[in-house]
């Protein structure tokens, strides 16, 4: 079996699991991490876990959570080499969009996660550093906005076919009502690149 | 989906028991002179959401009876909500929240990342909105405790005075009371004079100076109340103060116990006359005497 067609099974089950939860789309952290091609990620932290699969280079199902399962979420994510080639200096910008379903206060959200970062990177090494701005909007009452803009690192090294990092970020959050609040995410990060994306050029 | 994950949440995470009890209740009791009143207080530490989708996790201190259940047949009650001072954890504050739950109203406090309302301010609101939502829920532990449109007043000590008094204009609360503490911006005060506001601070406070609260004092309009305890230091307000904490503090010339309970006078004055409307508290506030109290009105 090629190994395109692995990866469209993966991607496929990936997402029926999600579906299969009651998921829906949240904030796209793993869709800000390394850029290696299509590949499988996981980015499990606190307070966000974020999983996505790259069936193509530039486009990624996710799916992730807010612990303790305080919110589940499913979409999509985009990214786009700006600047740069695929090793040495660049810079990246990413794209998540998705549904989020909140547990504690039931609801739904759509959430929308534009963000940019440069990078370095090597053959087995990857470090970055942005902006994101994953922001939220819970559709039913009480009806809420979030717009947060944080600041992010990521640094990830290659460990035989994966790879293995960390990720931080801080920031402020706005609400609807002009409050500000602090933003804090911390995470670990492991990536299984497959296919023959951008990790093979 | 919504609808069946609603029931489910409701279903699995709805407290129905008693609460815990932290003062039993005692018919010998009667509220007055800064004593506990006749209630007992039970604590429930519920979760809820704000900002979307992050997790407020709050306790509710609330009137029960000797099991730890909700006097319901004395309900709905008025709500204070309180707000814990910068980097002080809001168990610290217990004490008081207890003191207030006994004479029949019900304590909503809120915990904040790094025990800094200031990063979460509309935490505040956020756990009152969950309080009222619980109180209409059948079988919940809080079922009855207050009305949807019940009274409110915002309390906070130091930093949480600050956030304290953002909730209460965003939110259009009854009163805020301000304890150690003065607002940081009074430009935001300008346009509210219809609500009743208490400024209580400790007279030996080494955190909040007399300079300080007058001007914050000066900005409020409508009824107020500027008191200051004889004695009273800004750790005296919380549990457990930490010796890092009292050497930038001022030196407290009486027993906490005697400081806190003319305090409590005040405050009990401020609940009874905003939150019940008790003519006989809204006069002592506006015209009488504190022993222990210097005041200024």
């Amino acid at each position: 079996m090629s190994r395109a067609r692995l990866a469209s099974i993966a991607a496929a089950c990936a997402l029926s699991l999600s579906l299969a939860s009651q998921s829906a789309a949240a904030e796209g952290l793993a869709v800000r991490g390394p850029n290696l091609g299509q590949s499988v990620v996981f980015v499990e932290g606190a307070p966000e876990s974020s999983r996505a699969v790259w069936i193509r280079p530039w486009l990624a199902i996710t799916q992730e959570w807010r612990s303790p399962y305080d919110a589940v979420g499913l979409g999509l994510g985009l990214r786009h080499t700006i600047v740069g080639g695929p090793r040495g200096w660049g810079l990246e910008a990413q794209m998540a969009a998705g549904w989020l379903v909140t547990t504690l206060l039931p609801g739904v959200a759509f959430t929308l996660a534009p963000s940019t970062h440069v990078r370095a990177r090597t053959e087995g090494f990857w470090f970055s550093m942005g902006i994101a701005a994953p922001m939220a909007v819970r559709l039913n009452a009480p009806q809420a906005l979030k717009v947060p803009v944080q600041g992010e690192l990521w640094l990830a090294f290659r460990a035989g076919p994966v790879w293995l990092g960390a990720m931080t970020a801080i920031g402020a959050s706005f609400s609807e009502t002009g409050a500000a609040s602090l933003v804090m995410q911390g995470a670990g990060y492991i990536a299984i690149p497959f296919g023959d994306g951008h990790e093979r050029r | 989906m919504l609808f069946a994950l609603t029931a489910l949440t409701l279903t699995a995470c709805t407290p129905t028991g008693p609460g815990a009890i932290a003062v039993a209740p005692s018919a010998a009791r009667d509220g007055t002179n800064g004593g506990d009143g006749p209630f007992g207080a039970a604590r429930t530490t519920l979760a809820t959401q704000a900002r979307v989708n992050e997790r407020v996790s709050f306790d509710v201190t609330f009137p029960c009876d000797a099991t730890g259940a909700l006097r319901r047949d004395r309900g709905p009650f008025a709500t204070v909500v309180f707000v814990s001072g910068g980097l002080v954890a809001p168990e610290r504050y217990r004490w008081i929240a207890e003191h207030i739950a006994t004479r029949g109203f019900v304590v909503v406090s809120s915990a904040y990342v790094l025990n800094l309302a200031l990063f979460q301010a509309d935490n505040a609101h956020a756990a009152l909105r969950a309080v009222r939502d619980a109180a209409t829920v059948p079988g919940h532990t809080l079922e009855g405790a207050v009305s949807p449109t019940g009274r409110v007043i915002a309390v906070g000590h130091s930093l949480g005075g600050i956030v304290a008094t953002y909730q209460w204009l965003d939110h259009r609360y009854n009163g805020v009371a301000l304890i150690a503490s003065y607002p940081a911006d009074t430009s935001r005060l300008l346009g509210d004079d219809t609500t009743r506001t208490l400024f209580i601070s400790g007279a030996e406070d080494g955190l909040v100076t007399r300079a300080d609260l007058d001007r914050g004092f000066g900005a409020f309009r409508g009824r107020k109340l500027l008191a200051l305890v004889d004695g009273m230091n800004h750790f005296d307000w919380t549990d457990q103060a930490q010796p890092s904490e009292l050497a930038r503090d001022g030196t407290p010339t009486r027993p906490q116990a005697a400081s806190r309970r003319d305090a409590l006078r005040v405050i009990d004055a401020f609940t009874d006359a905003v939150l019940n409307q008790d003519p006989a508290a809204v006069t002592q506030l506006d015209t009488g005497t504190f022993s222990g109290v210097t005041v200024q009105r």
